[in-house]
């Protein structure tokens, strides 16, 4: 299996946030470097695909995009627990989002794996005529989380490869070079050698 | 002293005397009368002669005075040489009284000549004093004739100038020693001139009228579209009251008995009063003059001048201000009606030919100006209030009986470009519908809300909602369009209202319009919308194409009940009706095509360890990622497909997935399997077919799994061999690929390595979804 594989990893991601912040289209502006400008509500679940390269390795992201409205929670909370990183996603002019970030932030800890990586996403930074949420009350509100913060603009493609690479990069830093050195001063087994299948080499987590 | 006369015989007693006269004043009272005396008897000499012997004997006195008195007799002579003197001097004061006397005798014969001439010139001025009294009496008849003219009694005027001629001139003109005969010529010589006045003055009156006319033409125009209007909604009034007489237009015998109550001239009424006077007069006194054909054709020429007057170079039909359409038409109605009336009061004026020839130019230029001012009109409703007026100005023009078959031709030409607009315009419209779809389920609060949907959209819902707010199964841009739909045809409809006698023509182009619009516009957009990466933008593309369809039926029908009587019969197909249809496929297609790309993805996540140390206790993390993906896209994205597509999407997608799933241990890559690697495929198998278990319809789709569920269990089977005994194999592996089977077997090995420490090995199955 190992030689049809065309990535080293597979790192599961997952967007939350309310409907409207953007979140479909942080995802297609980072798996398809597009955007439309027409509000297309994403129904129930979606999922989009992105090897990237990070040290060297292929890294296949499989990041998840839930729908924001309430009817399709059953559905999303689901997605959860596969997660390995959660972004929070809000949009900087629209005050309701930002404040529902604490209770998305509650049903993470409620329903995802515990030490899932998390970031802040404000999007929509390029709106500033009509932003309501500033930068530093963001910047705030992911200290008191504990989580790292980006804005970002979809629209104007301003950070969303930063955000999802280092969110990646986080997790590989995680998981897979924790597992690495563990399983280095175990038995020194190169993972990329190895050939026989597993994705990852990570510590157990769970 | 007596003046006397005495006769002298002898003049020397005379001379004796005169000598002997005492003074010398006594000397010439007696020399005179005798010298007088002398001299008219011509007997001078024999005076002279006893003057000379008075003087012989005194100068034999004196010779012997002398003689004997010298001295007396010298002073004698000197005394007679005096008298010698005076008396010469008195013969020439003699001749010069003559003369003098003479003179006055002249002067006389002068007198009594101018006398004579006086009394000749006052002869003449007595008798041009006759004649001019005569002539004043010729003067005065013109003078009256003229001053009829003034007071603008032409006809009076005229006949004046005829009793002038017949009862003056004539007879003196006849009598050639008339002592008027020069005047009579002379006046008799002006008479055309003051006929021609007459004339003119007529024509100037005529000229006045019709410059008033001109200027009332519009406004009349107006009344009478006005009328026309009234008429209108009066007709339209007993259509809504009595439904029977529906088929009965404007102007029909059936309308104008109806409306017969109402009695309006359009000439004559309060707003506006058209006096013929003027004409009549022309016409009269042109009569009389021997003129009617000349005035007819002056007349004509001034109508003729009068109706390229009043047609502008150009008008506007945006602007309805002076040169619009509405001026246009009433200035022409206002002329034309005019003509007609004028035609009716003065049979001989005007001919048929001649009117119809103004009335066929004008229109043939209002046709032209509106063409082209049509150019820079770029909304329907614009064409629409235009083709009310032009209506309204056929059905009056009709009304006076004017042929209004260039002008219905011509609403075909408005109604062209009034489709055209409306196609525009609605074709915009849905570019927009289409593109600012949420492509949601459309989501309605209230239970008017409901009802407002359902009337407009030929949704007809298997069971009312009962609560609200309720989700319906299309997308707001179905509502939409089905509102625009109907506008569409409404506005369609409306250009027949009042007058258009094409009415088949419209049904016609609506048709081609609708269906243009619905599978050019709606139906192409939504096809072009299907390359959306977005599985609910698609799914909803097709529920909402599935609900177009429905609509289109609906939409054939109601085109048929509308047509018009005239239209030819039988069912009206719309091509978007299969183009909905069968796009339905192409969204279908697409939607397999996105699950399958989708199931792709996750499958290419697939981490089998073909030859695994141990035995591996749980499913895949793909397979349940890929179970779990698939039942929440069918309660959520795809919840709103029909339900027949759904199961048909099932099928594709649980097919594919299988097909994917057997090339997994297929793959080249692929040298050896261990029975572990068997195990781990076989569970995941045996998990995807639980996980259909619980489908509905599912005994159809476990049928996708029947050649990987049995290339598994001849991997699984003891005895490779019953593979090539066609008995079993028929019986146990009937499905498995004649080809594959074999190179599976050829993979297979026996021999499991010792379970290494690696506690890495199922690191993505436990971090995986599950």
């Amino acid at each position: 299996m190992a030689g049809t594989r065309n990535y080293d990893f597979l790192i599961k991601l997952l967007l939350i946030g309310d409907s409207g912040v953007g979140k479909s289209c942080c995802l297609l502006r980072f798996s398809e470097d597009s955007f439309t400008p027409s509000f297309i509500t994403t129904i129930g679940i979606d999922f989009k695909i992105r090897t990237i390269e990070l040290d060297g390795k292929r890294v296949k992201l499989q990041i998840w995009d839930t729908a924001g409205q309430e009817r399709f929670r059953t559905i999303t909370t689901a997605y959860y627990r596969g997660a390995m990183g959660i972004l929070l996603v809000y949009d900087v002019t629209d005050e309701r989002s930002f404040n529902n970030i604490r209770t998305w932030f509650s049903n993470v800890e409620q329903h995802a794996t515990e030490g899932v990586n998390k970031i802040l996403i404000g999007n929509k930074c390029d709106w500033e005529d009509r932003r309501v949420v500033s930068t530093e009350r963001g910047q705030q509100l992911a200290d008191e989380l504990g989580i790292p913060f980006l804005e970002v603009s979809a629209k104007s493609n301003i950070n969303v490869e930063k955000a999802f690479y280092s969110l990646a990069a986080d997790i590989k830093k995680r998981i897979i070079d924790t597992a690495k050195t563990d399983s280095t001063t175990q038995g020194g087994v190169d993972v990329g050698a190895q050939g026989s299948g597993s994705g990852f080499g990570g510590g157990k987590c769970c | 002293m007596p003046r006397r006369f005495p006769q002298y015989d002898d003049y020397r007693a005379s001379v004796q005397q005169i000598i002997a006269s005492s003074s010398d004043s006594d000397y010439l009272d007696q020399l005179i009368p005798a010298l007088k005396d002398a001299s008219n008897n011509n007997r001078t000499a024999a005076f002279m002669q006893s003057l000379s012997h008075y003087a012989d004997e005194k100068e034999a006195d004196i010779e012997q005075i002398g003689l004997t008195k010298h001295d007396e007799f010298l002073r004698s002579v000197d005394q007679l040489q005096s008298v010698r003197q005076g008396t010469v001097a008195l013969t020439s004061d003699i001749l010069q009284l003559n003369e003098s006397i003479q003179a006055s005798t002249e002067s006389l014969a002068e007198q009594k000549e101018k006398l004579v001439e006086t009394k000749a010139i006052r002869q003449n001025i007595s008798d041009a004093t006759d004649g001019l009294k005569e002539s004043l009496d010729i003067l005065h008849a013109l003078n009256q004739a003229h001053d009829l003219i003034r007071k603008r009694h032409y006809y009076i005027a005229l006949k004046a100038l005829d009793d002038l001629q017949n009862e003056h001139l004539v007879p003196i003109i006849q009598n050639k020693y008339a002592t008027q005969h020069k005047l009579a010529l002379m006046i008799q010589k002006s008479i055309p001139a003051s006929q021609k006045l007459i004339s003119d003055q007529v024509m100037n009156d005529l000229n006045t009228w019709l410059f008033r006319i001109r200027e009332t033409s519009q406004f009349l125009g107006e009344v009478a579209f006005y009328h026309t209007n009234l008429r209108q909604k009066r007709q339209k009034d007993r259509l809504d009251a009595n439904l029977s007489i529906k088929p009965y237009a404007l102007n029909s015998a059936i309308e104008l008995v109806a409306d017969e109550s109402e009695e309006f001239d359009v000439l004559d009424n309060d707003e506006v009063s058209v006096e013929f006077v003027p004409l009549f007069e022309a016409i009269h006194i042109h009569e009389a003059l021997g003129q009617s054909e000349k005035f007819k054709q002056e007349y004509a020429v001034t109508r003729r001048q009068q109706k390229d007057l009043l047609l502008p170079s150009s008008i506007s039909l945006i602007e309805d201000e002076e040169n619009g359409l509405s001026s246009l038409l009433e200035a022409i109605a206002g002329f034309a009606i005019i003509e007609k009336a004028t035609m009716r009061r003065c049979p001989n004026l005007r001919s048929p030919a001649e009117v119809d020839e103004l009335w066929d130019s004008m229109i043939q230029t209002a046709k032209q100006l509106i063409t082209k001012a049509m150019n820079e009109v770029d909304r329907a409703d614009v064409i629409r209030d235009k083709k009310e007026i032009i209506a309204l100005f056929i059905q009056t023009m009709e009304g006076w009986g004017y042929s209004v078959s260039t002008l219905d031709d011509f609403l075909l030409t408005l109604f062209e470009k009034y489709a055209d607009l409306l196609q525009k315009a609605f074709s915009e419209d849905f570019q927009e519908i289409v593109s600012t779809d949420d492509y949601m389920p459309m989501a309605i609060a209230t239970q008017e809300e409901f009802q407002k949907v359902r009337t407009v959209s030929w949704f007809t819902p298997d069971e009312e909602p009962i609560t609200f707010p309720c989700i319906l199964p299309f997308s707001q841009m179905y509502p939409l369009s089905c509102i625009d739909i109907r506008n569409f045809l409404n506005q369609f409809y409306f250009f027949a209202d009042n007058h258009f006698r094409h009415p088949h023509v419209i049904d016609e182009t609506l048709k081609k319009s609708l269906d243009n619009l619905l599978s050019q516009q709606v139906c192409k957009i939504l096809v072009e919308r299907l390359n959306s990466q977005y599985l609910g933008q698609i799914v909803q593309i097709l529920i909402n194409l599935e609900y177009f369809e429905n609509a289109c039926r609906e939409l054939e029908l109601l085109l048929v009940q509308a047509r018009s009587s005239s239209s030819a019969g039988g069912p009206i197909v719309l091509h978007a009706t299969e183009e909905f249809r069968s796009n339905k496929k192409t969204a279908e297609k697409r939607i397999f095509e996105l699950v399958n790309s989708k199931i792709d993805d996750l499958v290419e996540t697939a981490e089998y360890d073909w030859m695994a140390p141990t035995l591996e206790a749980e499913p895949s993390s793909y397979m349940s990622t890929l179970t779990q993906y698939l039942s929440n896209i069918m309660t959520s994205t795809l919840l709103g497909l029909p339900r027949e597509i759904k199961e048909l999407i099932y099928f594709d997608a649980l097919s594919h997935t299988a097909n994917l799933i057997l090339a997994l241990p297929l793959s080249p890559s692929v040298k050896k399997i261990n029975p572990n690697g068997v195990a781990a495929l076989a569970k995941d198998v045996a998990y995807l077919s639980s996980f259909i278990s619980t489908l509905d319809n599912a005994p159809v789709l476990k049928q996708n799994l029947d050649e990987l569920e049995q290339t598994v269990l001849l991997m699984q089977t003891e005895n490779p061999d019953e593979f090539y005994d066609i008995g079993v194999r028929n019986r146990k592996f009937g499905r498995v690929d004649a080809m594959t089977g074999p190179v599976l077997l050829e993979k297979l090995t026996h021999s499991v390595q010792s379970p290494r420490n690696d506690r890495l090995a199922n690191f993505s199955s436990r971090f995986g979804m599950k």
